[in-house]
């Protein structure tokens, strides 16, 4: 069965059809929450609540984009949604600095500990940081999405990056002496 | 050592081809969130279906009731021989008689009642309907004095034929025979049983008609009112008494429930809590054979009686399937034991086995279970002596303790129960049974004053709103530790189908 064909089926609400879209996608926009999201748990209501929106509102996809590129947009905005209902994003009071381009040592290391210290940023930081970095999102959209200014995107962008640059650093020298 | 590198690429380079599959359970809270709406769209179609069962459900269960009771009746009418005296109609029209003329009845039966029940201040409450009923079975009356007469003349054969204990209780009265000894007019009243169970589905079933009429509540209001007019055919005055004492605080309860309903309409909150009194057609009998009142009667057949049970339960929702429920209910059971003969002797007592203690009234009362006598070889005085029964009416306070669990919980939803109550005693009363005429001889000495029963049942419900719902829950309860001296394999139980509405809070 082609894509189209799923989601013709899945347009008119059938269960199966519905079971086997989740199946192709559901990996791929589960690590997307995974990233956008404090801990696992969140991550999986984040990606209930995204198939639901999915689902609910897939009568309105025109296949003009990717079909994958339009559910990682409801995803990410799901993600987004719970943010905004908490007001991560109305704190202003905070000195803005400068986006400077941060080098790092170029090893392997471990994805889950990636994830895990992207995870452990302060929520509006990660959210910047993964629109950004892992997203292609411009600091023009980033603040419309998030209503901020684009000043203070840069501003945490280069904060997360200088916290995770700090902690690979950390990570890296803790697996050298681990080695000496 | 490596180049040093950007760390934008070194998260987009290593998160690439990063993925993840999530647990199953996050697409069943998907699925079941994307389609319970539709289930409930489903609903609406087949909705008269489901009501429509409900109602073949209640009509099936009224009409098992029913017959169980025919049943009974049936086997006590077997000895008797049909022969001449008066034009015998057949059973079956008999019983047509009685329905027509109970149908026409029922209005008129509560209002009677109702006087009855403020004025009664005799010990022998003589219920109009009863007169009425017992004219109309007297076709079939006459017949057991035709058994007596032509199955017993060869008094001779008395001690050679019988058993020694019976030897020794017929004894007595034959000698009293030369000393003319007035016997109590003894008559067959095994037919009597019959029309009080009809009387009593009629009552029961009048209210139900009316639901279609009236507002449940009033429906409700009048089936309390109802109860104790059911038990006021069969219980003397104290117990009338005890009745009416009762009844406002049903009502108050009542009251209560609705008071409670419209507190839930300001505050929503967790409908956990569920507030629901019923009442109950309860019928009781006994597994096997045997008597608690005495082991000549083993043999004996037993009427189970259709009684009323009422009551007020309240549950808690541990979760979606599961409940623990408790309540009060009030609960009357009786039996009659049929074929005993009954006459007032000179002092004489059956004593070993007889667990009944008599009142003053009665001291001089005798009964022998007909069925332990060789018909061909009782005395002859005994041949003028009519069958009659013995009646025992128990009354407990139940109070349950049940789990429900949810099998279905939609529109209409289907549940099981089980548990087991804890019975008080409240009432224990043995009855002779003559003619119509019944009277209170006195009280069993081996009913436990405490004693349990465990029990099972199915429920189903009806959503009338999200507060509202209707019950019919028919139970099966199986007496435990009730009679501490019962002979033979005496094993109550009583089984009830239990209606009512549930208020949710």
């Amino acid at each position: 069965m082609s894509l189209e064909q799923l989601i013709e089926r899945c347009k008119k609400n059938d269960a199966k059809a519905q079971g086997q879209l989740y199946k192709l996608f559901s990996s791929k926009l589960f690590s997307l929450c995974l990233k956008y999201s404090k801990n696992y748990v969140e991550a999986e209501d984040n990606l209930q609540d995204a198939f639901v929106t999915i689902f609910n509102k897939i009568s309105q996809y025109k296949s003009k984009g990717s079909l994958e590129g339009w559910m990682k947009r409801i995803t990410i905005n799901t993600a987004l949604q719970r943010y905004r209902s908490v007001g991560v994003f109305d704190i202003i009071n905070e000195d803005q600095i400068e986006d400077v381009s941060i080098e790092i040592d170029d090893d392997t290391i471990n994805v889950d500990f990636l994830l895990g210290i992207i995870q452990e940023l302060p929520d509006r930081y990660r959210l910047v940081f993964n629109l950004y970095v892992l997203d292609d999102y411009s600091h023009k959209e980033i603040a419309e999405m998030l209503h901020i200014s684009t000043g203070t995107s840069k501003s945490n962008l280069a904060r997360a990056r200088l916290i995770l640059k700090d902690k690979i650093e950390q990570y890296k020298a803790s697996i050298n002496s681990q080695l000496l | 050592m490596s180049d040093k590198k950007n760390i934008d690429r070194l998260f987009q380079e290593n998160l690439k081809d990063f993925e993840v599959t999530p647990n199953d359970a996050v697409w069943e809270n998907i699925h079941n969130t994307l389609h319970k709406d539709k289930r409930k769209r489903r609903i609406l179609i087949p909705l008269w279906w489901r009501v429509a069962g409900v109602a073949a459900l209640m009509v099936l269960m009224f009409t098992i009731a029913n017959a169980l009771l025919k049943e009974t009746d049936n086997k006590t009418n077997l000895p008797v021989v049909n022969s001449s005296t008066n034009d015998i109609l057949d059973k079956n029209s008999t019983n047509e008689l009685e329905s027509e003329a109970l149908k026409k009845e029922p209005v008129s039966n509560t209002d009677f009642d109702v006087s009855d029940q403020s004025k009664s201040n005799d010990d022998l409450v003589q219920n109009p309907n009863r007169d009425k009923n017992t004219n109309l079975t007297t076709p079939g009356n006459n017949n057991p004095n035709i058994v007596a007469s032509n199955t017993t003349k060869n008094g001779e054969n008395l001690k050679s034929n019988t058993s020694d204990s019976n030897a020794s209780a017929t004894q007595k009265p034959n000698n009293s025979t030369g000393k003319n000894t007035k016997y109590t007019v003894a008559k067959k009243s095994s037919n009597l049983p019959e029309p009080n169970p009809n009387v009593i589905l009629k009552n029961e079933l009048e209210p139900l008609d009316l639901n279609s009429k009236e507002s449940p509540e009033n429906a409700i209001a009048k089936q309390t009112e109802q109860i104790p007019l059911n038990e006021n055919e069969s219980i003397s005055e104290q117990d009338i008494l005890a009745e009416t004492d009762e009844s406002p605080s049903i009502e108050d309860a009542m009251a209560l429930a609705e008071n409670t309903n419209e507190k839930e309409k300001e505050e929503e909150k967790l409908n956990r809590w569920n507030i629901s009194p019923s009442v109950a057609p309860v019928y009781f009998n006994t597994l096997g054979e045997g008597s608690s009142i005495h082991e000549q009667f083993i043999g004996n057949t037993k009427n189970g009686d259709l009684n009323m049970s009422y009551g007020l339960g309240g549950s808690y929702a541990l979760n979606e399937k599961l409940k623990i429920r408790a309540g009060i209910h009030k609960v009357n059971l009786g039996y009659s034991t049929n074929n005993v003969i009954v006459y007032s002797g000179i002092g004489a007592r059956n004593g070993a086995g007889s667990n009944i203690k008599y009142n003053n009234n009665s001291k001089a009362t005798i009964f022998i279970s007909a069925e332990s006598i060789n018909l061909t070889s009782a005395p002859e005085i005994l041949n003028t002596n009519i069958k009659g029964s013995l009646e025992q009416q128990l009354g407990f306070i139940e109070i349950p303790l049940e789990v429900e669990y949810s099998l279905i919980n939609k529109k209409i939803g289907l549940n099981v129960i089980g548990g087991f109550s804890t019975l008080f005693l409240s009432k224990n009363e043995i009855y002779s049974n003559l003619e119509g005429e019944r009277t209170l001889i006195g009280e069993a000495t081996n009913i436990n004053s405490t004693s349990y029963s465990a029990n099972l049942g199915v429920g189903v419900n009806y959503n009338v709103s999200e507060k509202i719902k209707i019950n019919l829950e028919p139970m099966f309860k199986y007496q435990i530790n009730t009679f501490n001296n019962s002979s033979g394999d005496f094993q109550p139980y009583f089984i009830g189908v239990y209606t009512g509405l549930s208020y949710k809070f």
